[in-house]
């Protein structure tokens, strides 16, 4: 099997290169499906592959750079991208991200990257899976007490609406984004985009883990939307930050476009299987893949905390199945919705040859 | 118990904030991987070399190659998609 394993230049590791395309794939698949990168996926899983972790963390924002532009050209046609609201965040994420870069290499120098980094990946992980579980349960409730009223509930409307505490800061100048019909102070955008640029620059990470449901629950914007545009401003910070960490001597190019391979494939599933879905449908999703993420990086702390091999295993098999499934579920959708649309459109055309005779 | 958990939101955010300032103020020594070229040959042996040799032209070549390859293979993927015959302009809104 030596065809199937090839040396890295740059940080000379033996890396078993289909498994790059598979990832590829797979997170090409789930991050054009939810909005973001899927970094959490990626830096484990190339660190797993045997990056060492700074290395693992650059190469994979140079691939999310990659496949969020592939992924933006096929939501932009969708009309899923307000380019607005993205460059309105990008000029606070590129500030974040720089800071969170140069905390990475004080975790390095201080020989604490991997553990440090894989904490807060975990909480972070865990906090946005809690939100998805709040938002349901509150949607829930919405759908209950509308019901007792004898009323319908409005299907766009989602559970969680913190947004509507952040519209009341009217600092001005006021912004308005066309496509996400959204009327806010200009804080709003650049001060989200900065934080959440911070945990990507420490996490190494392109953002849309935290800025998907940032731009929903902070910024209210429409579900669609908020993947279209969050996969634009990852695409952007991504490329920013591939940069930074390439400056640094962090990113293995020969392994991003192995991996864009199977991205290319596979953002455009992802990206064409969002019409078949409602947004709370979506918010699922990204919950389920966040939750896993996460208990899967606690396996592997706990692994080398307290010296079980096999919890590392174990982590390995839970993430990769655990998203391999949500990959197939996902797929499943776009193959059920695909098949449907394209019956239509030939009853269609039929039907119009038949009027015209 | 809701005012703890946004206290602790804030705080939270606050760290996120501040901890790249005192990231910055911790003495920093270089720290610099260089890549073994020994049993590289050809085009990587090429590309260490340029990493080993000059950082901004890798940087350079690293920037302008990962947009390129990707608009490639994005418009190639298109491309293939087009032929399924799914409309790839259009997006019903799936509540409705």
């Amino acid at each position: 099997m030596e065809w199937a394993y090839m040396i890295m230049p740059i940080s000379g590791v033996d890396v078993f290169w289909p498994g790059l395309v598979i990832m590829g794939l797979g997170v090409g698949i789930v991050g054009g499906f939810i909005g973001m990168g899927a970094a959490w996926v990626v830096t484990p899983g190339l660190n797993i592959l045997g990056f060492p972790m700074a290395f693992a963390i650059g190469t994979d924002m140079a691939h999310i750079a990659g496949k969020s532009l592939i992924s933006t050209m096929r939501h932009g046609k969708f009309g899923n991208v307000d380019y607005p609201l993205g460059i309105a965040m990008l000029l606070g994420t590129i500030a974040g991200i720089e800071c969170g870069a140069q905390v990475i290499m004080w975790f390095e120098q201080i020989g604490k990257v991997d553990l440090y980094v894989r904490i807060l990946y975990m909480g972070f992980l865990f906090m946005m899976a809690w939100w998805i579980y709040l938002d349901r349960k509150k949607r829930k409730e919405k759908e209950v007490a509308a019901e007792e009223k004898g009323e319908k509930l409005d299907k766009l409307a989602g559970g969680i609406e913190w947004y509507k505490t952040v519209h009341r800061l009217k600092i001005p100048p006021m912004m308005h984004f066309k496509v996400a019909n959204i009327h806010v102070s200009w804080l709003v955008p650049i001060g989200i985009g900065y934080v959440t640029g911070v945990i990507a620059g420490i996490l190494g990470i392109g953002g849309g883990l935290v800025r998907m449901p940032a731009l929903i629950y902070f910024v209210g914007c429409p579900t669609h939307i908020a993947v279209g545009t969050d996969l634009f401003e990852v695409m952007l910070s991504g490329l920013y930050g591939a940069v930074s960490f390439t400056l640094k001597g962090r990113t293995e190019l020969i392994a991003v476009i192995i991996m864009l391979c199977g991205a290319a494939v596979g953002a455009q599933i992802g990206a064409v299987a969002t019409k078949y879905y409602a947004g709370m449908g979506i918010r699922f999703i990204y919950g389920c893949c966040v939750f896993v993420a996460a208990t899967s990086i606690a396996q592997k702390l706990i692994a080398r905390i307290y010296d079980i091999p096999l919890l590392d295993f174990t982590s390995m098999v839970w993430i990769l199945g655990g998203i391999g499934f949500m990959m197939l579920i996902i797929m499943r959708r776009f193959c059920q919705g695909a098949y449907k649309e394209i019956q239509l459109h030939r009853e269609a055309k039929a039907a119009k040859r038949a009027a015209k005779k | 118990m809701k005012k703890l958990w946004v206290k602790l939101f804030l705080l939270a955010t606050a760290v996120s904030v501040f901890l790249p300032a005192i990231a910055a103020a911790a003495k920093k020594a270089p720290f610099v991987v260089v890549s073994h070229t020994t049993k590289l040959t050809g085009i990587q042996l090429l590309w260490a070399n340029i990493y080993n040799d000059d950082t901004i032209l890798f940087t350079i070549i690293t920037g302008v190659a990962i947009p390129i390859v990707g608009c490639i293979f994005g418009i190639t993927a298109d491309k293939f998609m087009s032929y399924t015959g799914i409309d790839l302009r259009t997006r019903e809104l799936k509540e409705k």
